[in-house]
């Protein structure tokens, strides 16, 4: 038997308001509210609660044979109760089917794996907290952030308690490997590797509406279909994918929701298929070898790699900044000051400043708020700046108890 | 194809597109000949021919209605005029070339020049840059039964706004409603031509400036960051009200008070030097601003040289080609959306013209990131050297054979 493995990411960053140099100082509030929240109520009703009961309802039909997994940041969640309760709601009664499994990640999407081990740490605990909270049940797979891994992030993963660990099939890691058998990463004493088929899931997810491509229209039939050429007796089909792809990326136009509803029947008639949740497949399953990691795979990009991140020098100037200050924000014992902070570790800051060339850019432009790669470094730098400040001010109060002296004194006035 | 000036005698952008064009249309191996009101003899078409109006002598019974007043074509924003032929009389009927003066008389004088060329000569088509030479080709074109093509690389109504010359706009007006198709130099003068001319838009063709690499450049040495901190902010264009040397600045004025180090350069000249220099004492700039007046050649290579970043704080510019000359050199830039040069790169960074707190912003944040400036330095480079006139000239000569079909369906539908 082999099992289909859904997993979907649900994500939102807070994207930052404008803010220049001359703002430094003056204790603004730093991020776009009226944007973040008319983001997440769009996505909201054209994904997250269509899309929510149309799997609510394929698991009832089918008697709880359809199975699924997410991983919802922890930014998301916050934004979702603040401006989209009823959509995460909606995710709790999906929880309560007993089909669906939730997924650690960092609470706030970021990339402290590759940097900073505490805060990773931090960062993994909370959420599986808050995750344990909403959903019921601490979670037991583990996915980092845009499914980065490498065989380090993977003993950390371990290290906090995880049994399963999701990772990106890329060619160069499989190296001629398959893709559809659990693997164990190497230097892991335990941990169960699922990897993702990139062709059949960008086959949903990219390719699906692309009316230049020859199986289009892309049927739920034909699908199924691609999904029984996978070899007799491998493990899983790993078809892991952005959850937005669903009526946000793909538009309701596309079909993709009547795609979606067919699928799990026609899965499920054959007699070879079945559904299976990432840590339900990995308890009962022996990971067939040991897979070596060369370097961090991530699923972005036609590399694979960690470019889309930090591939540029104003990535690598604005993420060595950003973690510089982590000290200074964790020693200032200030909840507000550590709120911003770690939203600004959100991936998706650096990911706005990326200068891929080709059919990558457009990606990268689709997903940004902000006008230019470099527009997004400057936004973020100015805010940094405003954040070390503040770092400062309780520098100074905390030598001395004097009152605090009145900030830097407005400039930007004539 | 009809120009007014072409580089080495007058370098303003007008004669630097021209000079692209020229270059780009003989490549693809367009037989050109580029008819100037008065040629220095240094002006050169690669595999064509320069015609010197200025030497020809112009039709009997021509008359010349005298000028009432100091036209100008580009208002005030030129460069110290270094005319041409400058012994001439004011009686000579022969073409003097440059601005100034009896600017009106010159372009009727060059029409009927133009009117000699179109009997004379053989073309199929005429090509035209801005208002002075339209009269000209109209002129040829009629006179020969061809097509002619105006280019607009700016307009009457975006140098002067409300305070349009009339007499330019009729004759652009004229020109337009005539023209067989007018190219535009951007999206924006496209705009500007849409709302203040009511031309047909059928007959509005984009086609975006490019950018004739210079031998000099790609010389420039990358800079430590220490340097480039305490770099130069480099203005660099004529003092008109449509570049906007004031707010250059005023924005000056916030990054100086930023950045003690910062210092900066307003290369250009024109009537509101006087101004812009008293302005800069009231913002407390003295020491920190330099007036070197308008710069040329090797000059124009130094000024990049030293610069840490370039500004084109432009309210309205039709394309703005300082700011591909400053990007071959390696210099970044921050221009103002309301250019066309916007339209066409990536690697600048773009803010509106009024927000000259965003202005500061971003200049700051060339000075003070080496990560920022190298990585629109190196990006710049790479996109300008795509930017090439082979690649516009194939959108030219896309134009002419629309336009020569056109003519040939006309001619043998017509019996």
């Amino acid at each position: 038997m082999t099992s289909v493995v859904f997993y979907f990411q649900v994500h939102q960053p807070y994207r930052l308001e404008r803010f220049t140099t001359f703002d430094v100082g003056r204790g603004l509030h730093y991020w776009d509210d009226a944007l973040n929240r008319a983001v997440m109520e769009r996505v909201a009703e054209r994904c997250y609660l269509p899309m929510n009961r149309l799997l609510l309802d394929a698991i009832e039909r089918t008697g709880g044979g359809f199975r699924c997994s997410f991983s919802i940041s922890g930014t998301a969640l916050e934004q979702m109760e603040a401006w989209a309760p009823e959509a995460l709601e909606s995710f709790q009664r999906l929880a309560a089917t007993g089909a669906v499994e939730f997924l650690g990640e960092t609470a706030m999407h970021s990339l402290s794996a590759l940097v900073d081990p505490e805060e990773f740490s931090e960062q993994v605990e909370s959420h599986g907290r808050r995750i344990e909270e909403l959903f019921g049940r601490a979670p037991t797979t583990f996915r980092d952030t845009e499914l980065i891994t490498d065989e380090s992030i993977a003993r950390q993963v371990e290290g906090l308690g995880y049994d399963t660990l999701l990772a990106e099939g890329a060619d160069e890691l499989l190296a001629g490997r398959d893709e559809h058998f659990v693997w164990r990463p190497r230097g892991s004493e335990k941990l169960s590797l699922l990897l993702r088929d990139y062709v059949r899931s960008d086959d949903i997810a990219y390719r699906f509406s692309n009316r230049a491509w020859e199986a289009y229209p892309l049927m739920a039939d034909t699908f199924a279909g691609w999904l029984d050429e996978v070899p007799e007796n491998r493990d899983c089909i790993g078809l892991f994918m952005d959850y937005e792809t669903f009526g946000e990326h793909q538009w309701v136009e596309t079909g993709i929701f009547e795609f979606m509803a067919a699928l799990p029947e026609l899965v499920l008639a054959n007699p070879r298929l079945d559904f299976a949740t990432p840590g339900e497949l990995a308890s009962v399953t022996e990971p067939v070898g040991e897979l070596p990691f060369p370097r961090a795979y991530s699923w972005a990009d036609e590399r694979r790699d960690l470019s889309a991140w930090l591939g540029n020098p104003m990535q690598r100037a604005a993420h060595r900044a950003l973690y510089e200050l982590a000290e200074g924000v964790r020693s200032a014992g200030d909840p507000a000051l550590l709120v911003d902070w770690r939203r600004l570790t959100t991936s998706d800051h650096v990911y706005y400043m990326a200068t891929q060339q080709h059919s990558d850019a457009e990606v990268h432009e689709y997903f940004s708020p902000y006008d230019s790669p470099h527009d997004a470094f400057i936004l973020f730098m100015n805010v940094l700046d405003d954040l070390r400040a503040r770092i400062d001010a309780h520098r100074s109060t905390d030598r001395t108890t004097a009152p605090q002296p009145d900030p830097s004194p407005r400039e930007d006035v004539l | 194809m009809f120009g007014w000036e072409l580089p080495p005698s007058i370098s303003g952008g007008l004669g630097t597109a021209c000079q692209g064009m020229i270059a780009g249309l003989s490549e693809l191996g367009v037989e050109l000949r580029f008819v100037l009101p008065r040629a220095s003899g240094e002006e050169r078409v690669p595999g064509g021919e320069v015609i010197d109006a200025g030497s020809l002598p112009l039709p009997g019974g021509v008359e010349v209605v005298p000028v009432v007043s100091a036209l100008q074509p580009y208002r005030g924003e030129l460069a110290p005029q270094r005319a041409l032929g400058s012994g001439a009389s004011s009686g000579t009927q022969r073409l003097r070339g440059g601005y100034g003066g009896d600017l009106a008389g010159e372009v009727a004088r060059y029409a009927a020049v133009g009117r000699t060329l179109g009997e004379a000569r053989d073309f199929e088509l005429v090509h035209a840059h801005d208002w002075m030479t339209f009269p000209a080709a109209r002129a040829a074109a009629e006179v020969a039964g061809r097509p002619w093509i105006a280019h607009v690389h700016s307009c009457e109504y975006d140098r002067a706004g409300e305070q349009a010359d009339r007499a330019i706009v009729a004759v652009e007006q004229e020109a337009f409603d005539t023209a067989d198709r007018i190219l535009c130099v951007s999206g924006y003068t496209a705009r500007v031509l849409r709302e203040a001319y009511r031309i047909d838009p059928k007959k509005l063709v984009v086609v975006h400036n490019a950018h004739l690499p210079r031998r000099a450049a790609g010389c420039r040495r990358e800079r430590p960051a220490q340097q480039r901190r305490g770099g130069e902010v480099l203005f660099l264009g004529r003092f008109t009200r449509q570049k906007a040397p004031g707010r250059f600045l005023d924005a000056a004025a916030r990054i100086a008070r930023r950045e003690p180090q910062a210092r900066f350069v307003m290369a250009g000249d024109g009537e509101l030097r006087a101004t812009l220099e008293r302005r800069a004492l009231e913002l407390g700039l003295e020491g920190r601003v330099r007036f070197p007046g308008f710069l040329a050649g090797p000059a124009v290579e130094r000024a990049f040289e030293e610069a840490a970043v370039l500004v084109m704080p432009s309210i309205s510019e039709p394309f703005g080609l300082v700011a591909l000359e400053a990007m071959e050199s390696g210099v970044p830039v921050v221009l103002t959306r309301q250019s066309g040069v916007a339209e066409t790169v990536r690697s600048a960074l773009k803010v509106d013209s009024e927000d000259v707190e965003t202005l500061a912003d971003r200049v700051l944040a060339v000075l003070r990131h080496p990560a920022l400036a190298d990585q629109l330095a190196r990006e710049g480079r790479g996109e300008v050297a795509r930017l090439t006139w082979v690649r516009q000239a194939r959108r030219l000569c896309a134009v002419y054979r629309s336009l020569l079909g056109e003519a040939r369906t006309l001619q043998e539908s017509t019996p």
